[in-house]
């Protein structure tokens, strides 16, 4: 009986052990799909970046963090060391193979996520352009809040004149449906006058009903939040 | 001893049970089957061969893509042109420019996929060549009547044919009898041509033993491997390897060979149907040798069977030429390229450049030298020991030899013997990048991108280690019969084709035949996949 169950039980991992070339076809297709992985990934573009203050950290938003850009043309490039300089308004980029830092051109991206960056949500940052001022610009925005309304945030940073500090100097943006948006300084009333007459009163019931403070970025995004469920 | 034994049971049993369950669940491959549906089967050379491609498969496919091969075999089995495209669930539709070079006869049109390639759609095709007619006495009115209405009511389809005199045209409705769960069909009216005998004779496939490596299965993507030897036939490792499309701006891609010195590339739809550039980066002292894995296979010429035809043949040749040709002047051959799709969407990466010059709004300079010094800011173009160098001058004002990139019509070039000698008559454009630029791995010091007009800058030119990869990756454009469109005046050849017609009981499908006849039976043709089947109806019209 042993003899019996022993054999059997040889012959079956024999068989599985031989089965298992069956999966070659099933690994060649994991190829394949690497392959197009592949394609969905492109190298960034860069120009070089000196930093001319490099002992001020205050220019930067975030530290180093890793994250992905999503160009204009579909592709992206995925696990990418960023930052970003709120003084010139750039993505800068580390090659971690020679240390070298290039400013993201900013016409060929589209998004930029990044991850772990220090604070608790991944950061999103969109391409705006801007055609409000004189000369269009292109600038990066912080998505705070996204939905039918939709909150965003220039993290400005400015140089004060004849010292090297730096002080904040954050421009929120509100936008509406498919307007363009328009900015915006984080009081209820601009909030509210935003909206089209009709819907003015139910936006502000809804900040009535949650009491939200408006001034931090937290507080703003859970009133956006609140006032996308109720359209 | 009974210790020792004791798990060996329950593991036993384990594995049985593990292996009966693979059994049982194991994926069976795919049993795949194709059927087309052409618009016709008489062609003109450089006309369009339309296809409806459907796939019976045993698993979903989903949102996975099957990709389907073409073929046009001569008399002497000889592969002339071979094309692919992608399918979903849903199938494909198509066209394919037939090249004005493909010698006229009767092929043999093969499709397949991957996994039915011994088991093809084979029909035959009779190609003509065009003759350059003038176009007279082109329409005239008939009415239609169907001659096998007893046949057609036994289907599941019913037909009803209507004349307006007033509006002269003739209106054939197909109404589906009963509610069926019918997916896209394919209508198309066909003549039935003199050459329908020649053309109707079954095609036997024989089995061939092609090897698989022929084809590399793809999905959305081309995949092109090859090796980079020197020249005693030693594989030289990271070479930098070049792929590179001749636009208008810059765009390619490159890695780096392996310990093997194996290279490969992944290119998507950007490279479809284009020409590709591979070079490899020339290094000092050192001669390389690049090949290509043999993936393509390119029109070839060969003799087919000459045609005795009659009379009644010729004039149908002729007239059906006519037709083609008044389809021709209707519809401009430029909105028939499929590479017209495929330039729209290249992104140049390096954005925009700092300086664009156009040497022709200046007087004419004999050479680079001249160009660069005179015209170009930021740009030195010297000759050393019979060797030209070139430099960028960057925003720190210093001058940099070394890592400037060179591009001659959007490839990378490394021949700056041929730039020196291109004059200002030669240039269109110029475009200079004077940043250091991060490019993947690369730095650039700067970027030199020079777009000539119509000059004789060969491959030979670019690099002595050098391949060009015909990237005949078909991307299906199908020109629909637009029939509300008024604006454009429409003249089918074909008399009717439609690759997507959806039939239900209560909407019955109707469609308005033109004022084009020349024979006198036609065949109207439905078909597509009813429940999991694949149908092929075909009813006979005649003209009274």
């Amino acid at each position: 009986m042993r003899f019996i169950i022993n054999s059997c039980f040889f012959l079956i991992l024999t068989l599985n052990l031989a089965s298992s070339g069956l999966w070659a076809q099933q690994n060649a297709e994991l190829t394949y799909a690497n392959a197009a992985k592949q394609t969905e990934e492109q190298a960034i573009a860069a120009t070089y970046y000196i930093n001319e203050y490099p002992l001020k950290k205050d220019q930067f938003f975030n530290d180093w963090a890793l994250g992905t850009v999503y160009f204009t043309n579909g592709k992206k490039a995925s696990r990418v060391r960023l930052r970003y300089n709120g003084w010139k308004d750039e993505m800068l980029w580390l090659r971690e193979t020679d240390f070298k830092t290039g400013q993201i051109i900013k016409g060929t991206i589209n998004k930029v996520i990044l991850n772990n960056s220090g604070f608790s949500d991944s950061l999103v940052f969109i391409r705006y352009v801007d055609s409000s001022t004189f000369q269009k610009q292109q600038i990066l925005l912080q998505e705070i809040a996204r939905g039918y309304v939709s909150v965003y945030c220039h993290r400005k940073v400015v140089l004060v004149k004849g010292s090297d500090k730096f002080v904040q100097k954050h421009q929120y943006y509100l936008q509406i449906g498919e307007n363009t948006p328009t900015k915006f300084n984080r009081h209820k009333k601009t909030l509210i006058s935003g909206f089209s007459a009709e819907q003015q009163e139910q936006v502000r019931q809804t900040l009535k009903h949650n009491k939200t403070r408006l001034k931090t970025d937290a507080g703003l995004a859970k009133a956006i939040h609140f006032i996308n469920q109720s359209f | 001893m009974k210790i020792l034994f004791f798990p060996v049971r329950p593991i036993a049993a384990f594995f049985l049970l593990m292996f009966f369950c693979k059994l049982l669940f194991a994926e069976t491959p795919p049993a795949e089957k194709v059927w087309v549906h052409l618009n016709k089967k008489v062609l003109i050379t450089g006309t369009l061969l339309k296809y409806k491609v459907y796939l019976t498969t045993n698993q979903p496919l989903g949102n996975k893509k099957t990709v389907i091969y073409f073929e046009l075999v001569n008399n002497k089995n000889q592969t002339c042109l071979s094309w692919k495209s992608q399918a979903t669930d849903k199938g494909l539709a198509g066209a394919y420019q037939i090249p004005e070079n493909l010698t006229p006869g009767i092929y043999i049109f093969k499709v397949f996929t991957n996994s039915s390639r011994k088991n093809s759609y084979a029909t035959k095709l009779l190609i003509q060549d065009i003759a350059s007619d003038p176009i007279t006495n082109f329409t005239k009115i008939k009415d239609y009547r169907l001659f096998d209405a007893s046949t057609a009511e036994k289907k599941f389809l019913q037909f009803c044919i209507d004349n307006d005199s007033i509006q002269q045209t003739t209106s054939v409705k197909i109404e589906s009898i009963a509610e069926i769960n019918l997916p896209l069909l394919t209508v198309s009216i066909t003549e039935i041509t003199p050459f329908d005998s020649m053309l109707a004779t079954p095609v036997l496939i024989a089995e061939t033993n092609q090897p698989p490596e022929q084809y590399v299965p793809e999905r959305d993507f081309t995949l092109l491997a090859g090796k980079v030897c020197d020249t005693m036939g030693y594989p030289i490792k990271n070479q930098t390897v070049y792929a590179s499309l001749s636009s208008n701006w810059v765009h390619f891609c490159y890695t780096n060979t392996d310990s093997l010195g194996r290279f490969w590339f992944v290119f998507d739809s950007t490279y479809n149907n284009r020409q590709v550039l591979i070079q490899a980066e020339p290094a000092k002292n050192q001669t390389a040798v690049l090949s290509l894995d043999k993936k393509s296979i390119n029109l070839v010429q060969s003799e087919t069977d000459t045609l005795p035809a009659n009379t009644a043949q010729i004039n149908y040749t002729l007239a059906l030429q006519k037709r083609e040709l008044v389809h021709r002047i209707f519809t401009p051959l430029n909105q028939l390229k499929p590479s017209e799709k495929a330039d729209s969407t290249k992104e140049n990466f390096f954005y925009r450049p700092r300086y664009t010059i156009y040497p022709n709004e200046y007087e004419l300079l004999n050479n680079f030298v001249e160009i660069a010094n005179n015209i170009i800011p930021t740009l030195r173009f010297k000759k050393t020991n019979n060797s030209y160098e070139l430099g960028i001058v960057l925003d720190n004002q210093q001058v940099y030899y070394n890592q400037v990139l060179v591009c001659l019509n959007g490839h990378p070039f490394f021949n700056l013997n041929v730039i020196a000698e291109l004059s200002s008559k030669n240039i269109e454009r110029i475009d200079v990048f004077n940043a250091i630029t991060l490019w993947g791995e690369k730095t650039y010091n700067g970027i030199l991108a020079v777009y000539t007009k119509k000059v004789d800058v060969t491959f030979e030119n670019f690099n002595p280690a050098f391949a060009v990869f015909d990237n005949s990756f078909y991307e299906p454009l199908f020109l629909t019969a637009n029939q509300n469109d008024s604006t454009s005046p429409l003249v089918l050849p074909d008399i009717y084709w439609n690759d997507g017609v959806s039939l239900t009981q209560n909407k019955p499908f109707e469609i308005k035949l033109n004022k084009i006849d020349l024979g006198k039976n036609y065949r109207l043709r439905i078909t597509g996949i009813r429940n999991d089947t694949f149908i092929d109806e075909q009813f006979l019209l005649e003209l009274n």
